[in-house]
């Protein structure tokens, strides 16, 4: 499986408090050519988001320990600046589309490989035209 | 003053009991009974009628026409005379029966002196009351009236009936809506539960195919693995999919490798496992077991394998300790089962693990915290 560094100065932050799925959620954005970081729960993630300019896409599972769920994080997020591209994921609750943030995607667990990559090629495509204007 | 009724005599308890099932003692007044003490009072043209449920000690008016109280003491009643007779009890004039000698009702200012009472009958046969009429005068009822007192018991029975039977509808109603809740509750969690375990089968498949370098490798190792997470499903099957106890998953887990001369000892304290611990545990003993098996103590005729594990103050630390196998090589490339035990296990222990590939036998060990996070999960809330 190929990996291209067309986007790797875009990074993913993927925030999944199981370690497996984590693993494995970093596997799919490096195959789809972005840098990862990752967190466990919300809290740490503000950390990263802080810390790493570069992320432009968050990854996030919805249930999570801590004080915080993905969702909430996710809707926290969409005044940043640069915008971030919003992946949301669960195994327990469906999401509406009404219920997402913008610029929002919902998959539900287990998630098909192939949805993720398509969705992270989408976003990588649009932020390639913001890196050619 | 005399007692003109016996203490309670054979089969009273049982009396009692039929009674209070139709939970109407100091029931609120009903227009059904107010009527049929009405159409008493009417019929047998007494000024007093009384639908009465007649219990061990007291009696107390479901519907009364001219008493003016709910509840009197039984020593001093009529009814409980009547309880005793089969069908119909008339006392066309108290003062001049001996069994009602001194009862106040009869001799004090109430003056009573009629009373006709018939039974109210269970359908099993219990008397648990009377519809009676009295008089402050002395009377005779006509064989009509005295038909009529009995039909009115009879409706008067039958009303209890019908609330008795809408009370148990109810209550089944209420109990199949709340086992319904709770199954519908249960089936949303096991759905939970399997998505979360799909997910787990997902990335194991996902991370060894991606690791494999053949597709024979990766259809074994997959296998596998997912043999051992089933292993360690079955244990957990048993407690409601909520905990495992260490040594039920340890020996689950070692006994597919476990060699007949018992070169795998495993040592430790009984401790409760998450599922997510015993399904990530069941998985690091598998991948250890099964390098042990082809590379490492395990793959001689004499290696050993000690497996052990202590608890003590908050600090989980797990111990797999080869001796005695073929010199250790240490990989050139790290795969996805030290990738899943170094981190991904560890972390459900809330700790680290680490792989020494020492020359003398492989050893590895997990320290953790595993109380350190909280175990109860955020609920998404409305954004």
């Amino acid at each position: 499986m190929g990996q291209s560094s067309r986007h790797s100065h875009f990074a993913v932050l993927i925030v999944e408090d199981d370690a497996l799925g984590r693993a494995e959620a970093v596997d799919l954005c490096e195959e789809a050519g972005f840098t990862t970081h990752e967190a466990r729960d919300a809290d740490e993630a503000l950390l990263q988001l802080e810390r790493h300019p570069e992320i432009r896409v968050l990854f996030t599972d919805i249930e999570m320990p801590g004080t915080m769920d993905g969702l909430t994080l996710a809707h926290g997020m969409q005044g940043r600046r640069p915008p971030l591209s919003i992946i949301v994921t669960s195994g327990r609750i469906m999401v509406a589309e009404k219920d997402l943030p913008r610029n929002g995607l919902f998959v539900a667990k287990p998630y098909p490989p192939d949805a993720i990559l398509r969705a992270l090629h989408d976003i990588a495509a649009g932020l390639g035209d913001e890196a050619g204007r | 003053m005399s007692v003109p009724i016996d203490p309670p005599c054979d089969g009273e308890a049982e009396r009692s009991a039929a009674l209070h099932a139709y939970r109407l003692l100091d029931a609120p007044r009903e227009q059904d009974f107010d009527d049929i003490a009405h159409m008493a009072s009417r019929v047998c043209e007494t000024p007093m009628a009384v639908v009465n449920l007649v219990d061990t000690r007291r009696q107390f008016f479901l519907a009364e026409v001219g008493l003016g109280v709910r509840e009197t003491p039984l020593d001093t009643s009529f009814c409980g005379h009547a309880i005793l007779e089969e069908d119909v009890l008339v006392v066309p004039d108290a003062r001049r029966d001996p069994r009602f000698d001194g009862n106040p009702l009869v001799h004090g200012t109430a003056g009573l002196q009629f009373y006709a009472g018939a039974v109210l009958k269970t359908p099993d046969g219990q008397s648990v009351g009377t519809m009676c009429v009295l008089d402050t005068k002395p009377r005779q009822l006509t064989a009509l009236q005295i038909d009529m007192l009995r039909f009115l018991a009879r409706q008067a029975m039958t009303q209890m009936e019908l609330r008795r039977s809408l009370a148990v509808r109810d209550r089944l109603l209420v109990e199949a809506r709340a086992a319904e809740t709770r199954r519908r509750d249960l089936a949303h969690e096991m759905a939970h539960r399997m998505k979360n375990l799909l997910s787990m089968v997902q990335a194991v498949a996902t991370q060894t195919l991606r690791q494999s370098t053949s597709m024979e490798e990766g259809r074994l190792a997959i296998s596998q693995r997912l043999t051992a997470l089933a292993r360690a499903q079955d244990i957990l099957t048993l407690s409601d999919y909520e905990e495992a106890t260490i040594c039920e998953v340890v020996a689950a887990t070692i006994a597919p490798h476990q060699t007949a001369d018992r070169r795998i000892r495993s040592c430790g304290p009984d401790m409760l496992l998450t599922s997510q611990q015993a399904l990530g545990l069941s998985l690091a003993i598998h991948e250890l077991a099964t390098n042990a098996a082809k590379y490492g103590a395990l793959s001689n005729g004499s290696g050993t394998v000690d497996v052990g594990w202590t608890n003590e103050h908050g600090t989980f630390v797990f111990d797999w300790i080869e001796r005695g196998g073929p010199a250790v090589v240490a990989p050139q490339r790290r795969g996805f089962g030290s990738k899943l035990i170094e981190r991904i296990v560890a972390s459900y222990f809330n700790g680290e693990g680490r792989i020494d590939f020492a020359p003398g036998g492989i050893a590895f060990r997990l320290v953790g915290k595993p109380d350190a996070r909280p175990v109860g999960r955020v609920k998404a809330g409305d954004p």
